[in-house]
């Protein structure tokens, strides 16, 4: 009588928050279990972190050298030094919120612009889909393809050119190789060769200067060819950044202070007065209120405001 | 300029011919001389350097990416893994073989934790359709002071070590007294499950691969003497035996590894970030008759707030309404006292 009152009690207590299906996960007392192992007897077993990742993202063991270029790969991600990111963690911190606002702050920075894994991957998937329906095998010709139709349409091509390394991104070349070393390279990586090739080789003509693959370029293909969707890509790479923005945010925490803004320090801060730089509407008398409505309708119809609406 | 004119409630307060809230006199004075020589913008930043991107972590130039002092493609190139470079980041320094595959081992342990918080935060936003890393960061955000709080496991157990070492106790006097303490606050203990929840197998494994591997230290100890001391005071009362969860027992782990509590929080709330993804791919791609989060109506049925009243004219406004604010203590005692019972304000927190 007794255990059966506690036994409902805890059941009561350890309603889930909200039913929801998962192909993910599901636990229990004992275990967690991950796409239908069990994430400590896993873990005894020997596998490692990037064996997990492949069994989160895909419910599969990878091979080993599948476990090595994602280890390769994951490795290299995890610190970029100051990108949007990094200064997105920095900066939350400064206001002291918990950690996790900061990382949160630092992961969700990236976007469209800032390793854009996905939109690399939905690039390369919607001409392979178009390969399969237009029966066109020739991944040189479908390269050249692209290239054409991102150059008529002045779209930015996924995976090429970064605003700091403008030699190349040294993790770029190094990240084909392995993947070439290691036998993991694939239809990604090719296609994105092959697209490097004909754009250059057109730059060339015209005199432009190379453009080097970026890390979405190699990465990105790299861990496509790995099996992972461009969502999954972009997960593995958004997501390993966050450890070194989390070491920056701390960084900031404990040896910086709060709200950037201190005279004391040495070096102008971030958030010193003197780094703000206005440009907008001159200063100007704020309008008595009760000639609001002639003020506001001589403003609107001038049109100044316009210049300055963001 | 037009003069205020302020009522003699507000004249009683501030005094007479003072503007509110504008602070005492000689401020008031010392601001107008500021603001009369006012620096430009160069003399603001006269002997100091310009502002850089200052940063004990990390630089970049052109040709290369440098971690602590090393290549990274040197060091992918070498075959250092996540793991080692977590070591890296974090600590600046490579770990040993052993430490690298205790990190290895938990890290595993913290890729998911089915649907808990952050998972449910992270398929809600997901059913917004933002894009993945809005999703992912909204989970993270379900790490607080009581879901998976490991910083300030960390913190709790760094505290009363360092009192150890001033007050020259060993790790079992210490953990009585901590144990004393939290008790007689009536505050959790971090590391252990709740009363009621029966332990599970993981945090035990957790603390053998520790010893096995030996990278188990005072950290490790001295969790398994909190344990003992709590189980101690709880056997004298006929109570059950508290087990230890993975804040403890990875907590203790991570510590003993020579991770600061700040970082070890960041890796095991990054480390589960990726079964957010997971998650956020899995609630995109369900096609099955589940409704997004909110979709379904939530009528009165769980509704326990102020029954349904009519809304007074607008007329009327100040007959209904009563002024809030307190301008004495017990004023504001009183005015707290009543807030405290509106639900949801959040005066009862």
């Amino acid at each position: 009588m007794e255990k059966t009152k506690k036994e409902e009690m805890e059941k009561k207590e350890r309603e889930p928050v909200t039913r929801r299906k998962s192909a993910i996960s599901y636990k229990t007392r004992e275990k967690v279990v991950v796409r239908g192992y069990d994430m400590s007897e896993l873990a005894e077993a020997g596998y490692t972190f990037e064996d997990g990742i492949f069994v989160l993202l895909q419910g599969r063991i990878p091979t080993e050298n599948e476990m090595k270029m994602l280890r390769y790969e994951m490795a290299e991600f995890i610190e970029h030094s100051m990108s949007p990111s990094a200064a997105a963690g920095i900066t939350t911190m400064g206001g002291r919120p918990l950690l996790p606002a900061a990382i949160a702050a630092a992961i969700m920075c990236f976007g469209a612009a800032h390793g854009p894994g996905a939109a690399h991957g939905y690039m390369c998937d919607e001409f392979f889909e178009r390969a399969v329906k237009e029966n066109k095998r020739d991944i040189k010709e479908l390269a050249k393809t692209l290239v054409d139709e991102y150059l008529r349409e002045k779209k930015p091509i996924q995976g090429l050119g970064q605003p700091q390394h403008i030699y190349g991104d040294p993790r770029v070349y190094p990240t084909f190789r392995r993947s070439q070393m290691l036998e993991t390279a694939g239809i990604y990586n090719q296609f994105q060769l092959e697209i490097l090739n004909e754009l250059n080789r057109r730059r060339m003509k015209q005199g432009k200067s190379f453009v080097h693959p970026n890390m979405i370029g190699a990465g990105n293909s790299s861990l496509m060819d790995l099996g992972f969707s461009p969502l999954g890509s972009f997960i593995i790479g958004s997501v390993s950044r966050g450890y070194s923005c989390a070491a920056h945010a701390i960084e900031q925490l404990k040896r910086g202070h709060a709200w950037m803004a201190s005279r004391r320090e040495k070096m102008v801060q971030l958030l010193d007065l003197s780094m703000i730089e206005y440009e907008g509407p001159a200063d100007r008398e704020v309008p008595p209120i009760r000639e609001r409505d002639k003020y506001a309708q001589d403003q609107k119809e001038k049109g100044e405001w316009k210049k300055w609406s963001l | 300029m037009e003069s205020i004119r302020k009522p003699a409630e507000e004249e009683a307060i501030y005094g007479p011919g003072r503007e509110p809230y504008a602070g005492p006199a000689e401020t008031i004075e010392r601001g107008e001389a500021e603001r009369r020589v006012a620096k430009p913008v160069e003399k603001l930043v006269e002997g100091r350097e310009p502002f850089r991107w200052r940063s004990i972590v990390s630089y970049k130039t052109v040709p290369k990416i440098v971690l602590r002092g090393y290549d990274t493609t040197r060091l992918v190139e070498e075959g250092y893994g996540v793991c080692d470079i977590l070591f890296i980041l974090f600590q600046s320094r490579i770990p040993s073989s052993n430490e690298e595959k205790m990190l290895n081992y938990l890290t595993i342990l913290f890729f998911d934790d089915g649907m808990s918080l952050p998972a449910v935060i992270s398929r809600a936003a997901a059913d917004g359709r933002s894009i993945m890393t809005q999703a992912i960061g909204a989970g993270i955000l379900a790490f607080g002071h009581v879901y998976g709080p490991f910083q300030d496991y960390g913190c709790m157990v760094n505290e009363y070590l360092e009192r150890a070492e001033r007050e020259n106790k060993n790790l079992k006097e210490i953990a009585q007294i901590l144990v004393k303490e939290y008790l007689g606050q009536g505050k959790a203990i971090l590391g252990l499950y709740p009363e009621g929840v029966e332990g599970d197998p993981v945090p035990y494994r957790v603390f053998k691969k520790a010893e096995s591997l030996g990278t188990a230290g005072k950290y490790h100890d001295f969790q398994i003497e909190i344990q003992n001391a709590v189980n101690q005071v709880r056997g004298k009362e006929g109570k059950t035996k508290l087990h230890p969860d993975m804040v403890g027992a990875a907590g203790s782990a991570m510590l003993d590894l020579g991770f600061t509590p700040e970082a070890t929080w960041a890796i095991v709330i990054i480390t589960r970030a990726y079964g957010c993804g997971a998650h956020v791919m899995d609630e995109m791609e369900d096609k099955s008759t589940e409704e997004p989060y909110g979709v379904r109506l939530q009528g009165p049925e769980d509704y326990d707030g102020i029954p349904d009243r009519p809304v007074p004219p607008l007329k009327d406004r100040e007959k209904v309404a009563k002024p809030i604010v307190a301008r004495t203590v017990d004023d504001w005692h009183r005015t707290f006292k009543e807030l405290r019972k509106i639900k949801g304000s959040g005066w009862s927190i």
